[in-house]
């Protein structure tokens, strides 16, 4: 439990802080691949910390988004699942207790329509337990898939640089102008 | 570590196997004797063991909970016979009524004390008139 609320607070840190980098996520796809010159190691380590943070730092946009909100969406499920789970099992664990002491001159009457309840809440607690389950089995898919993706799949820092080398090289081409032929000397600023 | 703590479940579900030994009364048959001004009350059960007692419901209605005489009780030996003493539930001045009996078993074992069984599904009338 509290390794959930951790990684609950833990994201909603990171959402803290990642808001003034809201201005970075809306500019466009080549402003990423300018801003890429982070290095695979950087992204990798801002990957471990949460899933698409790599990927956004690395030029990666879209996929980077996706990673994110997934992953958060698979911990809010888990953290509200397990909130509910952990309510409504102390409550039944009362109940519980209170339906085993009816051997103790109980009445079967009271004992059926108790264990008609506890059966019914018991298959909800079931329920609970299973979409906390899947949340978290999604949430630790997406953190497995975010590292691999990030170690071999992001850009790595010699591409970047190789961007922002072919932006700034100086071109020399030959062409015809006004039917004479000329050399272009242009550079890109 | 995730997946693993996400398997374990913190709750148990509930059995009712330990209370399905217990069997209802048949046969619950009312008899009111005017001579002596009561009620016999007698029954059948099929398996008796672990019965330690019965428990005789009464009531002025065949919805025990709403009766105005409700669950009275008399707990017995195992000779599933009651003798329901009118005069004792009933003003004098009540010349007739309709009184509904049901019987439930008590059972005593190595996992109940003195649990009470389901009560019998016919629950018996009898008609009381007193005359002069």
């Amino acid at each position: 439990m509290k390794i959930i609320k951790a990684l609950g607070i833990a994201g909603l840190s990171l959402l803290v802080l990642l808001k003034p980098m809201g201005s970075v996520f809306a500019q466009d796809e080549e402003s990423f691949v300018r801003r890429s010159l982070t290095s695979k190691k950087d992204a990798i380590v801002l990957s471990v910390i949460y899933p698409g943070l790599g990927q956004m730092t690395a030029g990666q946009k879209y996929k980077g988004i996706s990673l994110f909100v997934g992953e958060t969406v698979s911990l809010l499920f888990a953290i509200n699942s397990h909130e509910n789970y952990n309510t409504k099992q102390k409550v039944y664990d009362k109940d519980f207790n209170e339906y085993n002491q009816l051997v103790n001159g109980g009445s079967f009457i009271n004992a059926k329509s108790q264990y008609e309840d506890l059966k019914d809440r018991n298959d909800e607690l079931d329920n609970l337990h299973t979409i906390r389950n899947t949340a978290l089995i999604a949430a630790a898919a997406v953190y497995a898939y975010n590292i691999i993706d990030s170690v071999f799949f992001s850009p790595t820092t010699g591409e970047g640089e190789r961007v922002n080398r072919d932006s700034n090289r100086v071109v020399v081409r030959s062409a015809f102008i006004d039917r004479n032929p000329s050399i272009i000397l242009s550079k890109r600023f | 570590m995730m997946v693993a703590y996400s398997c374990s479940k913190d709750h148990e579900a509930p059995t009712f196997s330990k209370f399905n030994v217990a069997k209802k009364p048949t046969n619950v048959e009312a008899s009111y004797v005017l001579a002596t001004d009561a009620v016999n009350v007698t029954w059948d059960l099929s398996d008796e063991t672990n019965v330690v007692d019965y428990i005789v419901y009464v009531s002025d209605t065949s919805d025990f909970d709403l009766g105005e005489i409700k669950n009275e009780k008399s707990i017995h030996s195992t000779n599933k016979i009651y003798v329901f003493d009118v005069a004792k539930y009933l003003p004098a001045d009540v010349d007739s009524t309709i009184l509904y009996f049901s019987v439930s078993a008590v059972y005593k074992n190595d996992s109940l004390s003195n649990f009470i069984g389901p009560r019998s599904d016919n629950a018996d009338s009898s008609m009381i008139k007193r005359v002069e």
